[in-house]
């Protein structure tokens, strides 16, 4: 991995072939001046970057709603990307979902795939314990 | 504090894999393998497996895997992707080179130096219950 992408590999014989990219979610101010001049929202670490069976996960010290330089940061927040997503094809970077172009010219969504979820500033666990080891009937 | 443990151990079938650090700052890889009549494990070899002295920040930049027959090291600071093989205890070293496949337009814009690789998940949802099968 590095800041601004995370890459799949696959593993045999001695050899990591690289199967996929990931890029890194950033806003529209950055996509406008690129990723690595403005990145504000993910710094990419490996300490703070797991893998699970059908997402990734990633803490971000910016929370979702934050707008560069707009606004202030209230919170961290961690973003989750799902492994199987299918990205917008457009072979020829105009920003348009190719299948589109010409007729309604969708424009290619960036963060497809990802989702971003604050991490609260305070909470009363306790008071909630209840909920989290409580099963919802029926469910495990 | 003589030695230090972050790197998770590797576990590959009857064998675990530590990276350990001493106060020396240089890293070793210590090979175990279960002793199914004793019940522990065995120490079986240690080899040093940093370059030279680890780097300040090794703790988030050394990445040890698990393969089904050994395990693969990367340090920080070291382009050369390493495989001790643990299957027939060897705990021979390997070069493991990197194929961009699809994504050629990575190659050479990527540092290798600076690549920190981190585990899949196995999926346990489709484990076997045969103890034999290899996730």
């Amino acid at each position: 991995m590095n800041n601004d992408y995370v890459f799949k590999f696959d593993y045999a014989t001695l050899v990591l072939t690289a199967s996929d990219s990931i890029a890194m979610p950033c806003n529209a101010n950055q996509v406008t001046a690129g990723c690595t001049s403005e990145r504000a929202w993910i710094t990419l670490s490996s300490e703070w970057f797991d893998i699970g069976v059908n997402y990734i996960a990633v803490l971000s010290p910016v929370n979702c709603a934050a707008n560069y330089q707009t606004t202030a940061i209230t919170n961290a927040s961690v973003r989750y990307y799902k492994l199987d997503t299918v990205w917008d094809i457009d072979t020829n970077n105009d920003g348009i979902v190719d299948s589109t172009a010409g007729t309604t010219d969708t424009a290619v969504d960036w963060d497809k795939g990802w989702t971003c979820m604050d991490v609260p500033t305070s909470f009363n666990w306790q008071a909630n314990t209840s909920v989290f080891w409580q099963a919802p009937s029926g469910t495990w | 504090m003589p030695y230090n443990t972050v790197i998770p151990p590797v576990f590959v079938q009857d064998v675990a894999v530590f990276y350990i650090v001493d106060s020396a700052n240089t890293g070793y890889l210590q090979f175990y393998k279960w002793n199914s009549i004793s019940n522990f494990f065995e120490l079986q070899s240690t080899v040093q497996a940093s370059a030279s002295t680890v780097l300040s920040n090794w703790q988030t930049t050394t990445s040890l895997l698990r393969t089904t027959d050994g395990v693969i090291f990367s340090e920080g600071g070291v382009a050369t992707i390493y495989y001790y093989e643990t299957l027939t205890y060897t705990w021979a070293r390997s070069t493991v080179t990197v194929s961009w496949g699809t994504m050629t337009s990575y190659t050479g814009t990527i540092s290798l130096v600076d690549l920190v690789l981190r585990q899949a998940r196995d999926n346990w949802q489709t484990y076997s219950t045969a103890e034999t099968t290899i996730p």
